[in-house]
């Protein structure tokens, strides 16, 4: 996630940047479990009501990375926690078309900053 | 003509090495940005596999041609413990526990030409090349 909130950010939203360490390779496999499982801690943590996942340190989206976040966004549900994506790159809709839509197709995507005025309610 | 790269895949940061190789050698090679995407993607699962099912092996990457015909060719060997039913793991939604069950058809939807030979108890070798538009 990107840190550059400046004043903009509402009072009752906190951005937390837990990729840290993601290289412009992106990540190998072990640091994106790594990834998942901090969400889920901090979702666990700080009762967040939605969470913001921003794929833009992801170079290469195959079916492990996209397990994954569709297995962050249905237990984030379990949890009561609405999760949309952003920085879906144009670049991997037909690589990922090719690979599967059905498991990310029901998560919303968005961009950050539509995000952000959202949340600024 | 592009030098021929060798990835061997032994952990998990290897499968980033294959990618960002197979990558790279589509760019020097004149693909497009949404086709480095689509080769990038492919050889992401293809090195996956053998991580996963063989624990080691290696991915070679080159410049393919054929006639007039220029692409890449990626080829992912593993001595591994073979597969037993090849057509049975290019079915859309067949997976073990650890897959998404879209591997190697998503790998073979997102190349041109995709060949797999694998022996029970002596390996799994895939060819896939995509050409030049």
């Amino acid at each position: 996630m990107r840190r550059h909130l400046g004043h903009h950010q509402h009072p009752n939203t906190t951005n937390r940047r837990l990729s840290r360490g993601i290289g412009s390779s992106g990540p190998h496999d072990a640091q994106a479990v790594q990834f998942k499982d901090k969400v889920l801690q901090k979702i666990y943590d700080t009762k967040a009501k939605g969470v913001i996942i921003d794929l833009t340190a992801i170079d290469v989206l195959d079916s492990f990375v996209g397990r994954l976040i569709s297995d962050i966004a249905a237990m984030a549900r379990l949890m009561g926690t609405t999760v949309v994506i952003t920085g879906f790159s144009l670049l991997w809709q037909l690589p990922w078309s090719s690979l599967v839509w059905s498991s990310m197709g029901s998560l919303p995507l968005s961009t950050w900053r539509r995000e952000l005025r959202s949340c600024a309610g | 003509m592009a030098a021929p790269k060798i990835v061997t895949i032994q952990s998990d940061l290897d499968i980033v090495a294959a990618r960002m190789a197979a990558r790279d050698m589509a760019k020097a090679l004149g693909f497009g940005a949404i086709d480095q995407a689509r080769i990038a993607t492919a050889i992401s699962e293809l090195a996956r596999n053998i991580y996963l099912y063989a624990g080691e092996g290696t991915v070679t990457v080159r410049e393919a041609r054929q006639g007039v015909r220029k692409g890449i060719e990626v080829v992912c060997e593993d001595q591994g413990p073979g597969i037993e039913d090849v057509s049975l793991v290019m079915q859309d939604g067949y997976t073990t526990a650890k897959g998404m069950g879209m591997g190697l058809p998503g790998a073979k939807r997102l190349m041109d030409d995709f060949e797999i030979q694998s022996t029970v108890g002596q390996g799994t070798t895939v060819i896939c090349r995509k050409w030049l538009r």
